[in-house]
């Protein structure tokens, strides 16, 4: 074998590794996700909060990157972190960019954003947790309990 | 292209020539009602942890929605549906089993719902190693018709001190302390998401997988069954598990 077909050879050998080799990009993107939900629910602390929403956006601007989609649930989490902070003009646009991006989210986000809508405005300045932690906030919504109610039922 | 195929010819491969055939089927055959009903939006019940590790259900939880995601599937986010479940007090309890799972549908609209029991979460050592042993059995119930599409029952051993081989008598006691120091500050997410993909890979992919309805004929191997009642089930990637120890 003379030596061009050799350094071919082991080109192709290479290329062919590297081409195994190369990782999913949805798993890429979320390679940080399952440590700071776990972090995050085990102790939301500001650390574990502040590392959560900047992994859940850091997922977000990756996916762009990769021009893959969003992984599922990614705009929902950071929605959801948004409602429970009551920005809730971040939240409702998290919201809205899951159920775009993925349709069948349609009928849990649309309850998401009608509990949201259907909070008074004195609670939305004042509650600071609305659906856990905050008691006062969650006796006084009526709507979140109702709904809650019906899959219990 | 996805690998997995040929990762279970390779493994039914060695082990024939290992003289212990392992028992397979296909995933049309084991799970019909998948390809019946195409589940492509799943919420995940908080698992049951019937182990002695307390941290076994966030662990198990926090790392699943990654490998659903891979393998093709919209799962609702853990922590909003869970959130709502703990107001009502469900977290910890068994009452979800009863639940009509047509009412996970109506609510958060799923097509199908994800009951996980943990039987086990254990650490052994054994001197200058130590393995991870997870025993889960987990079900996917339609919200349509309240039918088990999906099952899965089987032990997993992941080596908790992979990767730090060699060095001789300095490397063996390196990897005694390194081991001891995971175990100790229980770093188990990556495991715990191993142990999840190992779990979702005998589901037939979903709708936003490349090879969705395309794995029909992809082989589960079945293995022998324990003292529980449901089958058991692995795939050819949990022999890669164990081959990596």
């Amino acid at each position: 074998m003379n030596r061009t077909s050799l350094v071919c050879l082991l080109m192709l050998a290479v290329f062919l590794c590297a081409n195994c080799a190369k990782p999913n990009p949805k798993q890429v993107v979320l390679r940080e996700h399952s440590e700071v939900l776990y972090d995050y629910t085990k102790d939301a602390c500001d650390e574990n909060y502040t590392n959560y929403c900047n992994v859940l956006e850091k997922i977000i601007t990756d996916s762009s990157s990769y021009n893959i989609l969003v992984p599922p649930g990614i705009y929902a989490e950071l929605g959801y972190v948004h409602f429970k902070n009551n920005n809730y003009a971040q939240a409702e646009h998290f919201f809205n960019l899951e159920k775009a991006t993925y349709p069948e989210a349609t009928v849990f986000i649309d309850r998401l954003l009608n509990v949201m809508q259907t909070r008074e405005p004195d609670e939305k300045s004042s509650a600071e947790n609305p659906l856990t932690e905050n008691e006062e906030s969650v006796n006084s919504d009526g709507e979140t309990l109702l709904v809650v109610e019906e899959v219990i039922e | 292209m996805n690998k997995f195929p040929l990762i279970v010819l390779c493994s039914i491969l060695a082990m024939n020539l290992l003289g212990c055939a392992p028992k397979t089927a296909s995933k049309a055959e084991l799970y019909p009602l998948m390809y019946e009903e195409s589940p492509r939006t799943i919420v995940v019940l908080p698992p049951i942890n019937e182990s002695t590790a307390a941290d076994a259900k966030e662990l198990y939880a926090c790392t699943l929605q990654e490998p659903m995601c891979i393998y093709g599937y919209y799962t609702l986010p853990y922590t909003v549906t869970t959130d709502i479940l703990k107001m009502e007090g469900l977290y910890d309890t068994e009452i979800l089993r009863d639940t009509s799972c047509a009412k996970f549908g109506e609510y958060f609209g799923a097509d199908a719902v994800l009951f996980t029991t943990i039987k086990k979460w254990d650490v052994s050592y054994i001197v200058i190693a130590s393995n991870l042993v997870i025993s889960i059995e987990c079900k996917l119930v339609s919200t349509k018709s309240d039918r088990t599409l999906w099952n899965y029952n089987g032990t997993i051993l992941i080596d908790l001190s992979g990767g730090l081989g060699g060095g001789g008598l300095i490397g063996i006691i390196a990897n005694a302390v390194a081991t001891a120091i995971k175990t100790a500050m229980a770093e188990y997410v990556p495991y715990a998401r191993q142990a999840n993909y190992i779990t979702m890979s005998t589901l037939p992919v979903g709708g936003y997988s490349e090879r969705y309805r395309q794995d029909q004929d992809d082989q589960v191997i079945i293995q022998p069954v324990s003292e529980s009642s449901a089958p058991s089930l692995e795939t050819a990637e949990e022999d890669q598990a164990h081959d990596l120890q």
